[in-house]
Order: structure tokens, then sequence, then C-alpha cells
């Protein structure tokens, strides 16, 4: 397999293109031709997709949308021309199990397929949204209490009462401690080895290289390596990839996309970008894992049934073609926390994920992931009740339900009119990290309502 | 098919045939009215792009490409309205001077709001990312802007929005500028810490933000 320094010798001299040209030529133009080409089309009314002949073709249009477009290289303006081979080479490689966290709080990961038995496993936390540092540690321990898999961080918003500046020292710090209040989080709760996921708080890839220290991540935890939209790379994603190979590190690759109604399109060429994001991935990083970020341009979020249905193809795609991958899944919802549509949205999204064959769930966060402390461990907790009871169920029993589940919440969705619900501390008791009985009863309220639809929970 | 519905197809398409040019200077040789060309052409398909997009129905690389054809077209205009010393053309919503802030990379965001002030009537310059704070002032008062608009999408970002208005401060000219901030991030509350003048919460709230402030 070609190493991260022959992807760079293509950064270096391959074809010389324009930003622009790559973004409103040459992708959506591919697109169109792929859309047409291998028939993907969306009904606009599922939200779990049935068809899994489309899947294949899915993965068929990604796989020629890499090797004939490549990836753009922003900081060389030239294009990394990658092979059909080294893909097919990369997703036979990649690996269908790992292990993540150290001693008794290892967990054993695994590639799930379409309607596996087996539950995914939940990286509970706050997706990188925005938390104070007054209350980072308090939030994530309320995390940590529950059944999770992993510890997902947040970007801290101020150190010593200072606010944080990219590029600044300051940012290079509070990346430390974003990794070091992660552990004592775990820590609280006799759970000092299970796995974080970040680092979150930095803009580059000096800070974000900055969490992996003498009790900060370990090479045991899950690395972010976020690539940029749609399909590019710069200097700062390759020097992550290269710090993390270097110190043996578990890479979580993730392309933060992609963006429904951006250069990709509608759902169906974001489709095809997605399984080709994940392609490129797994080509230059070598990652344990790929997640996907997606997000609506219109809603802001990932809830809405386009970029749910859109989601699921994306994981069906691999598996319908027979690549054991683990993918993961990022989880946003519009509504804040202790609301019942942020129930609605987590529970949608999860029953699809989780029949598309999606190995791991991060989150969930709500309020779009943009307020401050506006999530508590409680979601996690909800997030983890829904993915054990939606395990096995079928492609069409799942589409059922997150159709019922979306008309409730999508019209509020679009319009962005969203209850904004509770605060961390409005939700969370200070002291005990617990939820709060209004939040609680609510769950169990829910909980009725999802089993009457016919979850098993 | 007139000419005029001719353009607006052209507009809406994108110009895929790259024939905009050539047709405008068509309905010139025919005697059309300037004015007409630019408002029953040009503004009605730009028009018809901006709904299709809020709609859904097209997506941001069509709507780019129709902003491109729509400067394109008003370039081979521009001398006829020059030769009438007609104001008409320049009958603009007002003056953008739009990027995202300094050390933050991220455009989707901040093309999709420079692209839908463009086609609502705004004159946009759009400087890219990664954009000091004295550059966002020399460029405005380059341009004769009335707005300067930041993009950031990055929380630790955030701050370099607050320079430019410090800049603005610093030279004197706080009050001959409106700064509207938007992006990931940022939020009502936080446009208000910055000491914003507006805030756009997506791209739709954006140009009704830079309306209304200039109104």
């Amino acid at each position: 397999m070609s190493g991260i320094l022959e992807f760079y010798d293509r950064a270096l001299n391959g074809e010389r293109m324009e930003g622009k040209t790559f973004d409103i030529e040459v992708l959506p133009d591919k697109l169109q031709e792929l859309i047409q080409k291998y028939e993907i089309s969306y009904n606009r009314e599922d939200v779990v997709p049935q068809d899994l002949d489309m899947a294949k073709r899915v993965f068929e249009a990604a796989l020629e949308l890499v090797s004939e477009v490549g990836v753009y290289f922003i900081d060389t303006k030239r294009i990394i021309k990658i092979e059909r081979d080294e893909i097919i080479r990369a997703l036979k490689d990649a690996p269908a199990s790992h292990t993540m966290g150290t001693g008794a709080d290892e967990v054993e990961c695994y590639a799930r397929g379409i309607e596996d038995k087996r539950r995914p496993l939940i990286i509970g936390g706050v997706n990188g949204a925005p938390i104070s540092e007054e209350n980072c540690i308090k939030i994530l321990t309320s995390y940590a209490k529950e059944p999770i898999d992993g510890l997902h961080t947040g970007t801290i918003q101020s150190l010593f009462g200072k606010e944080i500046r990219a590029k600044s020292p300051l940012e290079l710090l509070v990346c430390k401690y974003e990794a070091l209040w992660a552990r004592e989080s775990l820590l609280r709760v006799g759970k000092p080895g299970l796995s974080i996921l970040g680092i979150m708080s930095g803009s580059d890839s000096e800070s974000q290289n900055a969490g992996d220290f003498d009790g900060g991540l370990r090479p045991s935890d899950m690395h972010l390596v976020v690539f940029l939209n749609e399909l590019k790379a710069d200097h700062e994603v390759f020097k992550k990839i290269v710090h993390n190979q270097h110190l043996g590190n578990i890479i979580d690759a993730c392309m933060g996309g992609p963006t429904i109604g951006g250069y990709s399109g509608g759902p169906e060429g974001s489709a095809i970008t997605a399984a080709a994001e994940i392609m490129a991935a797994f080509v230059i990083a070598r990652p344990m894992t790929f997640s996907m970020y997606p997000v609506n341009l219109h809603s802001g979020v990932s809830s809405d049934k386009w970029t749910v249905w859109m989601s699921s193809m994306a994981s069906l795609a691999f598996k319908a073609a027979g690549f054991d991958l683990m993918l993961a899944m990022y989880q946003g919802a519009a509504a804040g926390p202790c609301t019942e549509m942020l129930c609605d949205e987590i529970a949608a999204q999860t029953i699809a994920h989780t029949a598309s064959g999606y190995s791991f769930i991060y989150g969930p966060v709500g309020c779009s992931m943009i307020k401050t402390d506006t999530f508590s461990g409680m979601e996690a907790r909800i997030l983890c009740d829904i993915s054990r009871a939606a395990a096995g169920m079928s492609l069409s029993e799942a589409n059922e339900i997150a159709m019922q589940l979306n008309a409730d919440y999508e019209k509020d969705v679009m319009a962005k009119n969203a209850p904004e619900g509770k605060s961390f501390l409005e939700c969370c008791d200070e002291k005990t990290l617990t939820p709060s009985k209004e939040y609680l009863t609510l769950w169990e309220k829910k909980k009725k309502q999802l089993s009457k639809m016919g979850l098993n929970i | 098919m007139s000419t005029l519905e001719t353009i607006t197809n052209t507009i809406i398409d994108g110009d895929r045939n790259k024939k905009i040019a050539e047709l405008i200077k068509e309905a010139l040789a025919q005697d059309l009215d300037p004015i007409d060309i630019l408002e029953n052409g040009l503004r009605k398909g730009i028009e018809v792009v901006g709904q299709k997009f809020e709609s859904m129905e097209l997506f941001l690389p069509e709507m780019v490409r129709s902003a491109d054809a729509m400067m394109k077209a008003i370039d081979v205009l521009r001398p006829s309205f020059e030769a009438m010393k007609d104001g008409s053309l320049m009958k603009k919503e007002g003056t953008v001077v739009i990027g995202t802030v300094h050390h933050d990379l991220h455009d989707i965001g901040k093309n999709i709001v420079s692209t839908f002030l463009d086609i609502s009537g705004f004159e946009v310059h759009d400087l890219g990312i990664d954009i000091p704070a004295e550059e966002f002032v020399d460029q405005a008062e380059k341009k004769g802007a009335n707005i300067i608009a930041l993009s950031a999408l990055l929380s630790t970002t955030v701050p370099y929005m607050k320079d430019v208005i410090a800049v603005l401060n610093q030279r004197g000219l706080r009050s001959k500028y409106l700064v509207m901030v938007g992006g990931g991030v940022v939020t009502q509350e936080l446009a208000d810490q910055i000491g914003a003048d507006g805030y756009g919460k997506d791209f739709t709230a954006a140009v009704q933000v830079a309306k209304e402030l200039l109104n």
C-alpha cells in the first residue's frame, strides 16, 4: 500500500487546478454524470434506503468518482490521483475488528453488517460542540456515567478565563487540558481505560497533536483526523496523519461532510460523495474507522430525512458491495435537551444507522451542535437504549418507524423552529451528575411511544 | 422564445453553453433597452435560481454558475449604462465586503451567503478565507462598502471577528460601516458580545439582515 509520503508526492506533482474549478465544475459535473449512469435516485419519502442494488451502484459510482476526480490538495492546488486498485486494496485491508481503550475498559470494535443483530458501539459525548471551562469535567463525567463504549470530547471555550484564539499558545495548551479533563472524567467514574475521542479544541495539527502526552491521549484512544469537504485535504490533514501513524495511534478519519445542498448537490450526489470520501480516507490515512459528519445546508443538522437517507446509503454501499469496514456516524439534532423532539430526532437517526450497518454512533448533541453546554449524559443514555433496541431490525421496519418519527419533526427542523430545550445545568443535577426527574419522566413517556411504534425498548 | 426569455433561461441553467455574453450583445444589437435586459432578462432569471435553491430544487454549484453568468452579462451591459449615464445598473442594495476571518479556512457557508447577497442585488467583494482584520477594513475603504460581513466556523476564530471591530474603532471608522457576523458556532448572543450590528443565522437571514441594516 502507498504510504502518506507517496500521496504527498502526488499532492506536489499532480494536475494543477483552481479550487473553484474543482468545486463548481469538476466535482458536480462528474456527479451528475454518475447519477445518470448508475441510476441513483431518491424518492424524497423514505428515511432508510431499501434498495441494495442501488447501494451497490452507489459504491461503483463512488469508485469511479475517486479514481477519476481524485482528492484536491488545497495548499498546492493539485489533484492527488488515486487508482482504482489502490482503493480496492485499501478497503480489503481495512480492519473489520480492532480494540480500543485499555485494561478492563478495553472494547472490541467490529464491522457491522446490514440489519446486524449486534449493537453499534456508542461513543457518548459532545461531538466537538462548544463546552465551557467551568462545566467541562462535570458534563463529560455525566456522559462517562452512562453505558458508553468511548467518550467524545468537546471544544473548550476558555482557559483560566482567557478566550482561546486559533494558532495561539493558549490554543495548544487547551488541547492538553481537553485530554486531561477527559481522562479525569473517566477516572471519576472508575473507567480510566475507556477510549477517548479527540482532540477538538485546536484548529491546526500542532495543537490537536498536542493532546498526545503522558496523562493525555494514548495510542488506544481515537485520534480524529478531519479531511475537508468535499474530497479535499491540506498540509494540516497530512501532518495529523504523519503524527498519528508514527505514534501507532488509532486514527478515526473523518470528512466534515458531505454537505447536502452544497457542492455535491442533493441526496443522490451527496451519497456518492460520502462513499467516495470514505474510500479516499481509507486509502490515504489507513484509519481504524471513518466517521461521517453530514449536514444539510438548509436544516443545519443531520436529522432531516434527506440527510438520514444519504448517510444510511453511504454505509449500505460498502456493506452491499461486500466490504467489512467500520464506519461511524456523528449524530446531531436541531432540538435541545429534555424535549420530545430531540428524542424523536435521535430515535429516527439511530434506528436508520443501526439497520444500515454503522459500527459506531457518536454523541448525540442537540441545538444543532452550536450552543455551549446544551447537552448532558442523558442524551447518550437515550442513544444507548435506542441502539440496543434497534439492533437486528430490518431496513423496511427501520424505515417504517423512522418515517413516523421524522413526520413529527421534519417541518420544524427545516424551518429551524426546533425547541432549544434545557441547558446542562437545567437538566442534570450539578452534584450527582444525574438526569433531572423531568428528563427521566420524559424519556419513560417517549419509550412507551417508541414501543407502540414497534421498537423493542 | 423571445431574446429576454432566452437570457432568463440561460441564467437559470448557469450558462452551460457559455453564450451569455453573446446573447447580451445580440439583445443590444436588437435595440432592446438595457434596463429591460437587466430587469426582465437577467434579474428575472437569478430570482428563479434563488427560489429554486431555497426550495432545494438546485444546489450550490448551479447557483454559483448562475451568479457568475449574471456578472459576465453585467460586464457586457455596463458600457451601455455608462453611455446612458444612468445609475440603474448601480441600483444596488448596497456594497458588501465579505470574508472568512483570520486563521479560519472554511468557506462553504461564506460562499453561499456571498452568492445569495450577490443575486439579491448587493455588490459583493468576496475576499476569501483567512483574512486579517486590517485587510477587511482596507478593502471596505477601497471598495466603498456599506457592510463588512465576517464568517467564522470555529469558536477559536470567533475572537478574530472582534479584531475587525477593534481596527474600525482604532481608525475612527466604526460608525461608517455596518458589521455582520455569521458561521458555524456564531449565535446572536456571540454577535452581541462581539459588538456586531447584525447576525445572519443562515443565508436567507443574512440577506434579510443586510437589507434591514441598510434601511
